[in-house]
């Protein structure tokens, strides 16, 4: 029932997503996932260097930054498996993942072009431009994927990131 | 001695410019046009999921809870003059035009208030401010009157523009009388947004007050997506001082063409084949017509009255030189090539230039009379 609570308070406006919420707990998980989201805002430092620092992210313009941050914990008594935890999470419409900014400790990260169907490392990923099969450029991402290694035990927790750009 | 004379002509410089900005305009409107990105209102969400598997049993899929973001509106404008290059004007002048292209460049839909300042300084003159008219008529130009061009009135038709539209609008101002030749108006036409209109208070982005880049308006925008609430609205870059894309300038300048009539006498020849003045003698006259300044002085006619001692020589008219490029004597001239039809009773002699455009070659006329 905690796990319940938590999440209608995480819901939001929306009822689409209570719903979302309430369907993927009726499952008793061991593993829960809590997504966040910031704003990357740019300021000048008091040294006159430019600095980034997040701040809240609820309302965004055209051009601004967003970083993702999906936070992992075992909240169930048994240790999961080694390199079976396997998170995704679409890059979200009207944005682009920022090239290099995917981050996971102890984590394989691949990406797709095709919405999820096959997800690969970044160098492999190929996409037809105008007929002709090219590396993929980051504003062809569609999804990410992060495959943990190790053993996440009861009470462990982690967390993966990514960074988009408002179209 | 007799004189040449000139008259009936006007100037065409304004329309010769409407006509290149005419052309020019589409590929303004394209230049201008910048993707504004995703539009206002649009709620964007995001969920993760994850699938594991706990002693070597794959467990159901879990899905994280969702997070959302809204998209501010952005206020962004941008105000191109089209004319290209000063507008050539008159002293005085009634209702000369100048032509811009306002394009909402926000995310947004939004409707501007229209300015048109002539204030500015570093000109010789203040145009006499009288209209501003939005291009509604689908007919290129500004046509007034009915099933014309549509008259502004600030706070009454400010014209509403979805992200990325753009709007053709004319500024229409008299040209004061006795100003010197090149003296030039400056016209700043602003686009102000109206929400920025109604939040600040201010129309003038030399104002203190004025709002700077990145100042929020809290529920200002446009409705989200679902309809739910108003978004914040946000000033954009183009209100940034430096550059201030949401004004543009245009220039009226006083640009007369100048007609210059030079006569003189060629030759004389005389019954006994010299060069003597005396009755019977032939006396070979030139006239050479001169535009300069800029402009097109538009049916530019010479005339030239033979006194009475003067008998005109028939078909002895030429039109020598200073034709435009690729055209011949015949072309353009009355009377054409030489012949007799530009001398009338009572004496005087008649040759219609037509259109000539200002900087051109001389004009080099001649013709023969008799001493009676």
């Amino acid at each position: 029932m905690r796990k319940i609570d938590m999440n209608i308070k995480m819901a939001g406006r929306a009822v689409v997503t209570l719903l979302v919420a309430l369907s993927s707990v009726q499952v008793f998980a061991d593993v829960n996932l809590n997504t966040s989201v910031q704003k990357v805002q740019t300021y000048l430092g008091d040294d006159g260097q430019q600095r980034t620092r997040l701040v809240p992210a609820i309302e965004i313009v055209p051009g601004d930054e967003l970083r993702y941050v999906i936070e992992y914990s075992n909240v169930g008594d048994l240790a999961v498996d080694p390199n079976s935890i396997v998170i995704t999470d679409p890059i979200p419409k009207d944005t682009v993942y920022v090239s290099g900014t995917a981050f996971g400790s102890g984590t394989e990260i691949s990406f797709s072009v095709d919405d999820g169907e096959r997800f690969l490392a970044e160098q492999d990923l190929r996409v037809d431009k105008n007929g002709v099969e090219t590396l993929a450029s980051p504003e062809d991402y569609t999804a990410i994927q992060w495959k943990f290694g190790p053993v996440l035990e009861p009470g462990q927790k982690g967390h993966v990131s990514f960074n988009v750009v408002l179209k | 001695m007799d004189s040449a004379v000139v008259k009936g002509f006007s100037f065409q410089a304004v329309k010769l410019m409407l006509a290149i900005a005419g052309i020019l305009l589409p590929v303004l409107i394209t230049q201008s046009a910048q993707a504004v990105g995703t539009i206002a209102g649009r709620e964007i969400n995001n969920s993760a999921q994850a699938n594991y598997a706990i002693a070597g049993v794959a467990q159901s899929e879990v899905d994280s809870n969702t997070v959302q973001v809204y998209v501010d509106e952005l206020l962004d404008v941008v105000v191109v003059n089209d004319d290209g290059a000063p507008v050539s004007v008159t002293t005085p002048e009634t209702a000369a035009e100048l032509q811009f292209t306002i394009t909402n460049t926000g995310n947004g839909s939004e409707s501007f208030r229209l300015l048109a300042d002539h204030t500015a300084i570093g000109d010789e003159f203040d145009p006499a401010l009288s209209q501003i008219y939005l291009e509604s008529n689908s007919a290129p130009g500004l046509q007034t009157g009915g099933g014309g061009d549509t008259l502004y009135i600030a706070g009454t038709n400010d014209p509403l523009l979805a992200a990325d539209e753009a709007l053709v609008v004319y500024v229409v101002n008299d040209i004061p009388e006795s100003l010197n030749q090149d003296d030039q108006g400056f016209i700043d036409l602003r686009a102000i947004s109206t929400t920025v209109f109604a939040q600040a208070g201010i129309d003038d982005p030399d104002d203190p007050g004025f709002p700077v880049v990145g100042t929020q308006y809290a529920g200002a925008g446009d409705l989200d997506e679902v309809g739910a609430a108003n978004v914040n609205a946000v000033v954009g870059t183009s209100h940034n001082p430096a550059l201030l894309l949401i004004s543009a300038r245009g220039i009226y300048d006083v640009s007369a063409a100048l007609v210059t009539l030079v006569k003189s006498v060629v030759s004389v020849l005389d019954p006994f084949g010299g060069a003597a003045v005396v009755p019977g003698s032939v006396v070979t006259y030139q006239i050479v017509a001169s535009v300069t300044g800029t402009g097109t002085v538009e049916d530019l006619l010479v005339t030239d009255a033979l006194p009475a001692e003067l008998e005109y020589v028939a078909a002895s008219i030429v039109v020598a030189s200073g034709l435009p490029a690729g055209e011949d004597a015949d072309d353009d001239f009355l009377p054409t090539g030489t012949d007799n039809t530009g001398f009338s009773a009572p004496g005087t002699v008649t040759i219609s230039l037509g259109d000539v455009v200002a900087g051109g070659a001389d004009i080099t006329i001649t013709f023969k009379a008799t001493i009676r």
